[in-house]
């Protein structure tokens, strides 16, 4: 089941041309800096921007903080929100539940396909923005260390194994808006409602997180540890905001599909 | 093969079903009538463990449903409220990821993974789809469809088959394709449920009848038992006057040139017309019509009132 | 039959996930235990830490917003915002603190040679002969950890303003609690609670309370803690090629109004005596101690004139009888009339609006001590 999900999924015109969409950004991105040569001031614009003008390799990890903030979650919730709303909305969901496809089954399977996507569409974008950031942005030398967050110098080996934590983070991160969107998917016949249902979640979380008033919910909101992958490239590593971040999404992760499985497992299906 | 004990669904307040005892045999072809909105469709998505019932048991291959659904299932083809496909995807792609997703069948006949790509080939000859190529269903006709849900449902040579309005859609070839084919599918053995709102398309195919108003069952019987003679014999003549005066006493109804005659015995009253110098134009029993059983067992609805 | 399907599954689900919030609650209300210290003792445990190496990921929150503007912007989030912080501290002389911005850091690194300053964002690394003790300086992230405030409130607590607080869990480990209550009527501070860390002595957070509010002024509490010699690689900088490296000229506005003050604060004022009238910086005068802090500084005209324009558009700024104030919680701000020889002094510090008034007449006035 799960490789026919897999199937459905990555054989989908939609998909590709989704990732493309969402690699098209930071492409544009990479080239107006390298037009014009203007970083953005310190502290303005997504992470590590200001520092890619001069190392091109470094586009990898800022091209995944453009994306991060609306594109990748938007992209995950119209793939996860399609996941279960999208079969009931054209039909097919009664002819897979009478194959018969056992329901937790096709959650499952459904959640793999989700997950698939979330970390496909992620490596693509980290290599892309890699291979566009040293096209246009000047190829430094692959040996050549990179300036960590602190300040000191960070060696190729621990750049690249830093980069895989920060991919393995932001994709966990990613599974929250998954999980979210696959609960509401099962609740609703229409995708665009859990869609849009999911992302609403998250541009309330992100509302949040910029009032004082709310700080005492901030440290529950799921969006709070999703920039925190910047700490990946501090020196020593700092792991107690990625900690924190890991531990709720997989809080948030675990309560959504609980809930999505207690309601599809005994849900009546009309469409 | 389909047997339930006071099968309720309740939307809120709503019996949508409401105390259903279904009882289907093996080798039926049964039709299973029923207004629009009186509750067919709710009933067969019951039977497939789409919707849970309220309260009530259901046995399908003589099991419970939908707790034994994993062993069921496998066994039953099923055309629930249309057909459906992923509409960028050919007809055959659409019925291997069909077949892909639930079990693999096993045994001689299951053919196992291997066998999809034949089951998949044999299962759109059956409905005649196999020169449609790779077009995606997008561009199938509505008759196209029908015939690809039907396909579908024959993927795994099921013993039972659950059809809702199977010849939807359908033009008249096709509809008498469809026929032949559930009539060769029985003929092999294959129960069939065929719920439908369609007298004619019943009346031809079915052996037995269950008929639903406002979510009960108000008939299940053998379409024989229904349409068994009457005990009166009808007689179309033109010398109807005479023919009344001949068999006095006997001639339970007259409508002009139709004669309704009590009697056991067709060949009788042919021989004494006959005898008599009657012209005869149409003699034999009477038998009921499907349509009148119908009209006599639902309650009537007032005009313009809409099914719920 | 159905009814029984479907009553189980949502109760496991809601079940679970309530177990899994009430965790973290559960560990934070879980009483720690094993209260050994009186307050007396405690107190004394915590002075007699002071300069002990840790490290640790601390978080600041302030709730003070100052009416000032860009130039003192690290002041204002300081106090008015939170800040997250990073430390490493071998003693005194030699530490490192970071301060975490979502896309970047500023870290500051001090040893007995210097410090080193580090903008990731700017790419620029400072280098600066550290300020000596005692200079007088504007607030800086590193005074935003839990033992350095404690360290600067708690100078001068006596034994009979502390009692005990229930022990808390901070960042995961015991920690004893003490407030502190200055019986001081000049101070803006109600109480300051500090809990210290049972092992070392450490204070690991510390809770101010301005007078009437029942919302903490400023609070920080280390969320990872370990007590013990950070290994000097942490601390030690050379700055990466790519980065501008600067020298620094020090020149920021407090050093400018310490150089060339127009006037001199007086030896004692309110009957505080001043702290450091020996110190380079002659211009800046610091009074009182622990909770009752107050400094001093005359302006020159122009400088105070457009000072003046900026403290009446803030909020909560009242004229009184010595000039124009601005009260942000427990903290005040004062700039006075111009004196006699048309020096405006600017007042601030954790005193009462009434105590920082009569320090105010007192300078206008030359009425205490000779200057």
């Amino acid at each position: 089941m799960i490789v026919v999900e897999l199937g459905k999924l990555f054989r989908r015109r939609r998909t590709w041309l989704t990732i493309a969409l969402l690699n098209l950004l930071p492409t544009i991105v990479a080239v107006l800096l390298a037009v014009t040569g203007i970083a953005p001031r310190p502290g303005q614009g997504p992470a590590f921007l200001s520092a890619v003008v001069a190392n091109g390799s470094l586009f990898a990890i800022a091209a995944l903080a453009i994306v991060l903030p609306l594109f990748l979650p938007i992209s995950v919730a119209v793939v996860a929100g399609e996941a279960v709303a999208g079969e009931s909305q054209a039909g097919t969901l009664r002819y897979l539940l009478i194959r018969p496809v056992g329901r937790t089954r096709l959650l499952v399977a459904k959640l793999v396909a989700s997950t698939a996507y979330v970390l496909v569409s992620v490596l693509t974008v980290a290599a892309v923005g890699f291979v566009v950031g040293r096209l246009t942005l000047g190829n430094a030398p692959l040996s050549q260390s990179m300036v960590s967050v602190s300040g000191t110098l960070l060696t190729p080996g621990q750049i690249a194994w830093r980069t895989v934590l920060a991919i393995a983070f932001i994709t966990f991160s990613m599974l929250g808006v998954a999980a979210m969107a696959l609960f509401l998917s099962t609740l609703t016949d229409s995708p665009q409602t859990a869609t849009l249902g999911a992302l609403a979640f998250l541009i309330g979380s992100s509302l949040l997180l910029t009032i004082d008033a709310a700080r005492p919910l901030q440290p529950y909101l799921p969006t709070r540890y999703w920039l925190t992958f910047v700490d990946l490239y501090r020196d020593p590593l700092l792991l107690s905001g990625v900690e924190r971040g890991v531990g709720l999404q997989a809080v948030y992760v675990a309560v959504l599909l609980g809930a999505a499985w207690a309601n599809f497992a005994t849900k009546d299906i009309t469409s | 093969m389909i047997r339930t004990e006071g099968l309720v669904k309740r939307y809120g307040a709503v019996a949508a079903v409401d105390g259903i005892d279904l009882d289907v045999r093996p080798g039926d072809v049964y039709g299973f009538l029923g207004a629009n909105g009186s509750g067919k469709t709710t009933t067969v998505r019951c039977l497939l463990g789409l919707v849970l019932a309220t309260s009530g048991e259901v046995r399908v291959l003589g099991q419970p449903m939908p707790k034994n659904a994993a062993s069921v299932l496998p066994r039953v083809g099923a055309l629930v409220e249309g057909p459906a496909a992923y509409g960028h995807l050919s007809g055959a792609a659409n019925l291997t990821i069909l077949d892909a997703s639930g079990p693999a069948p096993q045994g001689p006949l299951g053919g196992g993974r291997r066998g999809r790509r034949d089951r998949v080939a044999q299962a759109l000859s059956l409905v005649g789809l196999a020169s449609v190529g790779r077009r995606p269903v997008r561009a199938y006709s509505l008759g196209m469809r029908q015939r690809l849900g039907l396909a579908g449902a024959l993927l795994r040579q099921p013993e039972l088959l659950v059809l809702d309005e199977p010849t939807n859609g359908l033009d008249p070839q096709g509809i008498l394709e469809v026929r032949t084919l559930l009539q060769t599918l029985n003929a092999a053995g294959t129960t069939v449920f065929l719920s439908s709102h369609l007298l004619a398309e019943v009346e031809e195919l079915c052996t037995r009848i269950g008929l639903l108003d406002r979510g009960r069952l108000v008939v299940q019987e053998d379409l024989a038992t229904l349409r068994a003679p009457t005990g009166r014999v009808v007689v179309r003549t033109p010398d109807a006057d005479e023919a009344h005066r001949l068999l006095d006493g006997r001639v339970e109804v007259r409508e002009d040139d139709l004669l309704f005659v009590r009697t056991a015995d067709a060949a009788e009253i042919n021989a004494r017309l006959v005898a008599a110098g009657l012209r005869v134009v149409e003699l034999g029993p009477e038998r009921r019509r499907l349509e009148d059983v119908i009209a006599e067992r639902t309650s009537a609805r007032a005009p313009g009132e809409v099914a719920r | 039959m159905g009814g029984v399907i479907r009553s189980w599954r949502w109760p496991v689900v809601v079940g679970s996930a309530l177990t899994i919030a009430a965790v973290p609650l559960v560990l934070r209300v879980l009483p720690v235990g094993g209260e050994h210290d009186d307050a007396a003792a405690l107190l004394q445990r915590i002075v007699a830490a002071r300069g002990a190496a840790y490290s640790g990921y601390a978080e600041s929150t302030g709730a003070l917003a100052l009416p000032v503007g860009d130039e003192f912007n690290d002041v204002s989030t300081l106090l008015g915002g939170r800040t997250e912080l990073r430390v490493w501290w071998r003693d005194d002389d030699e530490w490192r603190v970071d301060t975490l911005d979502p896309g970047g850091e500023r870290s500051l690194r001090v040893s007995p040679s210097g410090s080193w300053s580090w903008d990731f964002e700017d790419n620029r690394a400072t280098r600066a002969a550290d300020a000596p003790a005692g200079t007088v300086r504007l607030p800086r992230a590193d005074d935003g950890l839990p033992p350095a405030l404690a360290a600067r409130l708690l100078s001068g607590a006596t034994d009979a303003q502390a009692s005990m607080l229930a022990a808390r869990r901070v960042a995961g480990r015991a920690a004893d609690g003490l407030r502190i209550r200055p019986q001081d009527p000049q101070s803006s501070i109600d109480r300051l609670d500090v809990w210290a860390d049972r092992e070392s002595g450490i204070p690991v957070s510390v809770e101010v309370y301005g007078r009437g509010e029942s919302r903490a002024a400023m609070s920080t509490t280390f969320l990872d803690f370990a007590p013990g010699r950070p290994p000097e690689a942490a601390i030690s900088f050379t700055p990466p090629p790519s980065a501008r490296v600067r020298i620094s000229s020090r020149f920021d506005l407090v050093d400018a109004i310490a150089r060339f003050s127009p006037a001199q604060p007086p030896d004692v004022l309110r009957g505080y005596p001043r702290q450091d009238p020996l110190a380079g910086t002659r211009g800046v005068g610091l009074y009182g101690s622990g909770v009752t802090q107050l400094a001093v500084a005359g302006l020159p005209g122009r400088r105070a004139r457009s000072l003046d324009r900026q403290l009446q558009l803030a909020a909560g700024s009242h004229a009184v009888p010595a000039g124009t104030a601005v009260d942000v919680g427990p903290l005040a701000l004062l700039l006075t009339r111009p004196d006699r020889s048309g020096i405006q002094w600017l007042l601030t510090g954790t005193m009462t609006p009434a105590g920082l008034s009569e320090a105010a007449d007192e300078l206008l006035h030359g009425q205490g001590a000779p200057s």
